[in-house]
């Protein structure tokens, strides 16, 4: 035997090195597997939110908003979520490539894989409503998160000269006039006229609203600037949004009626 | 008690014979296995390997003999600590190398002053062995000794020498080196091909220089 067996052997025996047991690269393996798993799990609760916010975004808003093609791709789309989705992607790539035989696999193979995984059970969420779920949840966990929605919301709907308007439903004065609030405290005193288009139903107070239509002329006597209404549109992100709470046009109308006769009693 | 022992010891308590093993056929993974009960049994294993890892630290590090030494012992342990790792899917030369690689890579990083490679036997064959694969080293000419095989091997890029190292002088085959370098086999491939090119560059260099 040779001088370098030699020393092995009698480091082998005298430091009496054992080799590692075989659980312990068991368990390396499994902790790998898992954390793969995972990754592509949180990526595909990440595209599900993203793929909500596409699907529900105000795209046709794109000719009245005044902006450019890219920077109003930048305000609608879910910027933060597909990047949580490529970090997602990227861990699972990671992971992958620790697993025994992942060193055999292409790094695009790989990250087609993970995102391919994550974009098909992402799916799969998305139509069981879990988009909206999670959307709602992190929003409620996340202030900053809540506010970035909100300063998005602001940047595309807060136009009121490019007839762009959104705020908070503060008072439902009648029929055909309700006062919103804006983000930046303004009120607004918000015509709605036979033609307005009531997207998702209608008012209760608190909600907070999407409109287009028309910014009107204000008397002195005005305290709230006045808005003329084409169409409104409930927030759908809206955290006090109570669904069981919608009422039909037809309802809402009737209720409008019930309160004027018992104002004029 | 002894009287009835006595007669059931034929039946039962014969020994029976010990059946024996002829080492020196088995294959490296049945040394593997065998190496698991008894230290001994990795004893032949070190010498099946000793002596081409130790050529192999050589060419890819070069340093003095002493330092590969070291490494190879290295080597050897870090084997002999992992063996319940070994994939059975894998050739244990393969894997062994790869650990020989990987500590190669590890000791030079904590090396600052790059060090000289060491020839061997058959190094300047190894224009012959590239020209007789690929057309672009066809026209180089082949008659150069193993110290300026080396010196051209030396001015290359690490990874560009290694895979060199292993293709045509180890004489490992594609599979064996996705698995000894932890690469997929396309992008041996292309680093295979990009290793002979900047060989055939540093060989016009180096004819030109002289």
């Amino acid at each position: 035997m040779s001088k370098v067996s030699d020393n092995v052997l009698e480091t082998i025996k005298t430091c009496k090195l054992c080799p590692k047991p075989k659980w312990q690269f068991l368990l390396k393996n499994y902790v790998i597997w898992s954390a793969f798993a995972v990754a592509v799990i949180l990526g595909s609760f990440s595209f599900s939110v993203a793929l909500h916010m596409i699907v529900t975004g105000d795209w046709d808003i794109y000719e009245y908003s005044g902006k450019s093609f890219f920077e109003f791709c930048l305000i609608i789309l879910p910027l933060s979520w597909i990047i949580v989705l490529g970090a997602f992607a990227f861990l699972a790539f990671y992971n992958w490539k620790h697993t025994k035989h992942g060193y055999r696999y292409r790094t695009y193979a790989i990250m087609l894989l993970s995102i391919g995984a994550s974009g098909i059970f992402g799916f799969l969420l998305y139509n069981a409503g879990f988009g909206k779920k999670v959307d709602a949840m992190v929003s409620k966990s996340l202030p900053f998160y809540h506010k970035s929605k909100d300063d998005a919301m602001d940047a595309l709907w807060l136009q009121p000269d490019r007839g762009l308007l959104s705020g908070k439903i503060v008072e439902i004065q009648d029929s055909q006039a309700i006062v919103i609030e804006d983000s930046s405290g303004e009120k607004w005193d918000v015509q709605i006229t036979e033609e307005t288009i009531k997207k998702d139903c209608c008012k209760k107070k608190g909600k907070s609203v999407r409109i287009i239509g028309k910014k009107g002329q204000r008397s002195e006597q005005q305290k709230e600037k006045e808005f003329v209404a084409r169409e409104i549109r409930l927030d759908d992100g809206d955290d006090d949004a109570d669904d069981n709470a919608f009422v039909t046009r037809e309802k809402w109308q009737e209720e409008m009626e019930e309160k004027e006769e018992k104002n004029e009693e | 008690m002894d009287a009835y022992q006595s007669l059931l010891r034929p039946v039962f308590m014969t020994k029976q014979a010990t059946p024996t093993i002829d080492v020196t056929t088995c294959t490296d993974e049945q040394l593997v296995a065998l190496s698991l009960k008894n230290p001994d049994m990795y004893a032949l294993l070190m010498q099946r390997f000793e002596d081409r890892l130790l050529r192999y630290i050589m060419r890819i590090s070069g340093g003095t003999i002493e330092d590969a030494q070291d490494i190879l012992q290295d080597v050897f342990i870090s084997a002999y600590l992992n063996l319940n790792d070994f994939d059975q899917e894998l050739k244990f030369s393969s894997w062994v190398y790869r650990i020989a690689h990987n500590k190669v890579i590890s000791h030079y990083r904590k090396v600052t002053a790059r060090p000289k490679t060491t020839t061997y036997e058959g190094d300047n064959e190894l224009l012959n062995i590239l020209a007789s694969d690929d057309d672009l080293m066809r026209d180089l000419d082949k008659k150069y000794t193993a110290e300026q095989v080396r010196a051209i091997l030396d001015a290359m890029d690490e990874r560009y020498r290694e895979v060199l190292v292993l293709k045509f002088l180890e004489d490992k085959d594609y599979k064996e080196l996705s698995d000894i370098l932890q690469k997929p086999m396309g992008t041996v491939a292309t680093l295979i091909n990009r290793a002979k090119k900047q060989f055939r560059e540093k060989s016009i260099q180096f004819i030109n220089k002289s």
